[in-house]
């Protein structure tokens, strides 16, 4: 495809970035997509690699893919003392959704309005009416399973396929919550339980996290890109290293620049809009490190939001042992990996508490693993801590509350006074810390976890009340060029659009004003196809 | 494995390399008597000899042989070897915790105070709790991820081709327990 045709620069290649991708392709529209890695081939995946073969193949120097290798090589990022962030990204095509968690849970009115209820920072420009149809047209395309439950934080929906058995800890662990009365829902999870669309079924081997070989989850190159490239319409130019936007004398922007990682070659590609979706955290560095006379503070950052307010949630494990099945028999509890069941928020925001919005607890780590990493927890050693051990193994199963983390303004991805990467451009810097709300949040999360606990009779490992996992273990950042009516307190107008800038939309998790307690994947999903569907509505109207 | 470690996480820390060792000793444990291999075998490179003995027999008391193979024979010592021979910081945590138990003479001790030492560490409240625990966590990661720990041990079914994700059979396995 020549340059002077491409209608649009996408820049990334995860779910954002395919989505744009697949809609406007579909349409009509002429797109050059940017993507900082490269192809991970499937038959390259570890995904029935047994945990001895692992050592095998690597002692005979093979490896599996190396998903979050690169950017940590070409891009790595600086934290402040004390203030440890830790950062996955994955540079190559489809992003994240290569290995992504596949949590798929709709936003609910709730979630949209609390923050205009309790007045903490911006609210959300648009509302749970004006996205429904796109939650819908998402899960129809990428195949969602789930059950048909409903709870006023967590919308149900009728697009589901059927929700995966339970296992038998789950099973216990739903009797205990709902007698402690805890709403309990089956998981929302991108994972084919049937074949799709003319997909393949999952074969439930429980290896989502090394990729699947058959790609029966979503993931954007399979579901999206394919299709896109099939067009015609699409260009897919690997190892391309987005450095930055640039504009023109009207403050619009003209092209982008990149850098080939293989060679190191530096080019430009002329751009008549430009869509940023290289995930929260890379593309913001891009906008604020594409300064100009018109926007010395970064492209489109004349209210200086962006890069501001960083949000992701806060998160805490316990392990526990369902006492029913302890000294069972191994049974195959691997399912489409991690939780089949969900306890969603259940609580508004209650200034009598003493902290704003919420929190949900996903289940994780139910019966026999491919490891046995709690009994680095249990005590002893010897016959019969081996015993122990055996006997434990079957009944072990993991809380992960995950708590949602209020904006901050301090709370930033910033790159002034950072060392340039090979190419010249500043890295980046992430300074991020919870407050006092989260700590008080912390404390309820716990309380709620052993109540639970407690009507299960089940013990749980050691831990330390008030303790919380690194912040950004749970790899959804949010916030740093956030949508709002107010082009003085955001960047993005509520269709993805720069305020300022109107030939620049980003459509990733950067946009979202709040992270709420969900995982985001459908939201950005949802939100770049309506995104994408107002582009090429002003693109036909001539308007941008 | 970081405390926060995502439960999707790009970033596992890479398996450690297989070693002559464990392949012998898992021919050995289908069925072929299993044989003690000096630490010259097969090389050593980031220990020293008397390091590799001593660490041999901290992993055998932690998981030792039962009606299965423990780890030594696991080659769980093998591996933590070969992993800390490509980790320098590895190296010197493990070599900094075997340095202190060969300094407390634990090696040459008979097999009950050997107990009683390890049994000390377990409990202290200094450093030696610490070294303790690095030992036992790399051999809890190392032998349930052999086919003695995870298949002969546990009875591990996972990673394999279903039809569909089996029903929680709760009932049986409480049945099957109380008939025990």
């Amino acid at each position: 495809m020549a340059y002077e045709d491409v209608d649009v620069v996408i820049i990334g290649s995860g779910a954002a970035g395919g989505m744009a991708a697949w809609n406007l392709t579909r349409k009509g529209v002429k797109a050059l997509m940017l993507e900082a890695g490269q192809k991970f081939e499937r038959n390259q995946f570890w995904s029935h690699v047994k945990p001895w073969e692992a050592r095998e193949r690597r002692q005979r120097g093979e490896s599996p893919p190396d998903w979050a290798g690169t950017p940590l090589r070409e891009s790595p990022y600086e934290t402040l003392p004390g203030k440890r962030f830790w950062l996955a990204r994955v540079w190559g095509v489809g992003g994240k959704t290569n290995i992504w968690g596949r949590v798929s849970l709709r936003y609910s009115d709730l979630n949209f309005q609390e923050p205009a209820k309790d007045g903490w920072e911006i609210p959300w420009p648009i509302t749970y009416k004006e996205i429904a149809p796109y939650y819908a047209n998402v899960e129809k395309k990428i195949g969602v399973c789930g059950g048909g439950d409903d709870t006023p934080w967590l919308p149900g929906s009728s697009n589901h396929l059927p929700p995966p058995n339970l296992r038998c800890g789950e099973m216990l662990l739903r009797k205990a919550a709902t007698r402690a009365k805890y709403p309990v829902v089956r998981i929302r999870r991108a994972v084919l339980t049937q074949a799709h669309n003319g997909r393949k079924p999952c074969h439930y081997c429980g290896a989502c996290g090394r990729g699947c070989d058959i790609g029966a989850f979503f993931n954007s190159f399979d579901y999206l890109l394919k299709d896109s490239l099939e067009t015609r319409r699409l260009e897919l130019v690997e190892n391309a290293i987005a450095e930055e936007i640039l504009v023109n004398d009207e403050g619009l922007a003209s092209g982008v620049r990149y850098f080939d990682r293989l060679t190191g070659d530096e080019r430009t590609v002329p751009a008549r809009r430009v869509i940023v979706a290289a995930s929260a955290v890379d593309s913001t560095r891009l906008l604020l490190n594409s300064k100009s006379r018109q926007y010395p503070n970064g492209i489109g950052n004349g209210s200086d939001v962006i890069g501001r307010y960083l949000v992701e949630q806060f998160r805490l494990q316990v392990q526990a042992f369902a006492p029913e099945l302890i000294g069972g028999p191994a049974s195959n509890d691997d399912g489409i990996s991690g939780g089949h069941i969900y306890i969603p928020r259940f609580e508004p925001t209650d200034e009598k508490r003493g902290y704003l919005r919420g929190f949900g607890i996903p289940i994780s780590g139910v019966g026999c693993a491919s490891n046995a990493s709690f009994a680095k927890s249990l005590g002893g050693f010897g016959l019969s801590y081996k015993q122990a051990v055996k006997e434990l193994y079957p009944a072990l199963v993991k809380l992960i509350p995950y708590g949602e983390v209020l904006p901050y303004r301090h709370n930033r991805i910033s790159v002034e006074g950072m060392p340039n990467d090979r190419f010249g451009y500043p890295l980046l810097r992430i300074e991020y810390a919870i407050g006092e709300n989260e700590r008080k949040m912390v404390s309820r999360m716990y309380d709620a976890t052993e109540e639970i606990l407690h009507q299960m009779k089940a013990e749980p490992l050691p831990y330390k009340h008030g303790e919380i996992d690194m912040p950004g273990t749970a790899i959804h950042e949010h916030g740093t060029c956030r949508m709002g009516e107010d082009p003085k307190r955001s960047a993005l107008n509520r269709f993805n659009q720069m305020h300022e800038v109107k030939n620049v939309f980003v459509m990733d998790g950067s946009s979202f004003p709040t992270a709420t307690e969900k995982n985001p994947t459908l939201t950005i999903l949802a939100l770049a196809w309506r995104a994408s569907d107002y582009l090429a509505e002003l693109m036909k109207r001539g308007e941008v | 494995m970081l405390a926060g470690h995502c439960l999707y996480c790009p970033l596992e820390k890479p398996m450690p390399e297989s070693t002559r060792r464990e392949v012998l000793i898992s021919i050995a444990a289908r069925g072929v008597a299993a044989q003690a291999f000096g630490a010259t075998d097969y090389g050593l490179k980031a220990f020293a000899a008397d390091q590799f003995r001593l660490l041999e027999q901290l992993v055998d008391m932690i998981v030792p042989d039962s009606d299965t193979p423990g780890a030594r024979k696991g080659g769980v010592a093998a591996m933590i070897e070969k992993d800390a021979a490509a980790d320098s910081g590895l190296k010197r945590q493990v070599q900094g915790a075997l340095s202190r138990q060969s300094s407390d003479g634990f090696a040459d001790t008979s097999p009950p105070a050997r107990t009683a030492l390890l049994t000390d560490y377990m409990i202290a409240g200094d450093e030696r709790r610490h070294h303790f625990q690095l030992i036992k966590d790399l051999t809890v990661d190392g032998y349930f991820a052999t086919e003695i720990g995870l298949l002969q041990e546990f009875g591990y079914q996972g990673n394999t081709y279903l039809a569909e994700s089996p029903a929680a059979n709760t009932r049986s396995t409480l049945d099957g327990l109380r008939r025990r």
